[in-house]
């Protein structure tokens, strides 16, 4: 699946160190231009994943972006992340969106995408075995200001916890 | 009342584009107020903190809002005049700074 993801979630990877770690999540990942600018933080690891193969920078068109951000009041990047999903991923598309106004409207609006956050992404990381915990993963990036659950996302995350969860298993 | 022969009597698709012109307005002017609630609860929070117009004060109280999920990220950013590279790290540099002085 083409993976999509927004500034918020690939800064809160590069932070922790597991940006390489994407491509296992995904199959191929995609950035616009105005993610990238945004992700500065990361922008060695960004330039390593690109030099690797994994992360693809792509270009959109910017009217689209514009007429986007006019419609729904996002910021360039959470649009550009829309269209691009919707110019190379279509419906196979999965968006990894932690700015909360921008999950909601895809909630909303782009039921056709596969929607995901942070929790989504950090708890496969743990069912491989790559990391410990994805809770304590995210409480580091809470506690060192890197991430902040925004309701909606928090919801859904744990929506979807609550359905991974066997019967009969602990909560 | 009687229409008018120069104005046809509505149709229901008139009725559904004047519902929908409606939705537009109602849409709009809700925008506008809440626009003006933020300019007015950003006044209010530097005024009490007896900041007056510092741009940085401004700019604390509006990543505030963000986090307090009253403004999106395209909102702190028109608002607070930032551009996209340097909102992550600012917001970043907020948060920590907040979690000191509480």
């Amino acid at each position: 699946m083409p993976l999509f993801p927004d500034a918020t979630s690939l800064i809160a990877l590069g932070a922790a160190r597991l940006l390489p770690l994407l491509p296992t999540f995904a199959g191929d990942v995609y950035i616009g231009r105005h993610v990238r600018a945004e992700v500065i933080s990361a922008a060695a690891a960004i330039d390593a994943g690109i030099a690797a193969g994994w992360l693809k920078p792509e270009t959109v068109d910017d009217a689209k972006v514009m007429e986007l951000q006019h419609l729904t009041g996002l910021d360039a990047g959470e649009c550009e992340v829309i269209v691009l999903a919707g110019q190379l991923g279509g419906r196979d598309a999965t968006l990894l969106i932690d700015e909360g106004s921008a999950y909601e409207t895809v909630r909303r609006f782009y039921p056709e995408f596969e929607l995901v956050s942070l929790g989504h992404a950090l708890s496969a990381f743990e069912a491989a075995g790559h990391i410990t915990s994805a809770a304590d993963t995210i409480a580091e990036l809470v506690a060192n200001g890197y991430y902040r659950w925004a309701p909606e996302v928090w919801r859904d995350y744990q929506r979807w916890l609550g359905q991974q969860r066997k019967p009969g298993q602990p909560t | 009342m009687v229409d008018s022969p120069s104005r046809p009597a509505p149709t229901a698709i008139d009725a559904v584009d004047v519902a929908l012109d409606r939705q537009d307005v109602h849409a709009e002017l809700l925008g506008a107020r809440l626009d003006r609630a933020v300019d007015a609860l950003v006044e209010a929070r530097l005024a009490l903190a007896g900041l007056g117009h510092d741009p940085a004060a401004r700019r604390r109280i509006l990543f505030d809002l963000y986090d307090e999920d009253i403004l999106t990220k395209a909102q702190v950013r028109q608002r607070g005049e930032l551009d996209p590279a340097e909102f992550h790290g600012l917001l970043r540099a907020h948060r920590l700074q907040s979690a000191r002085t509480v």
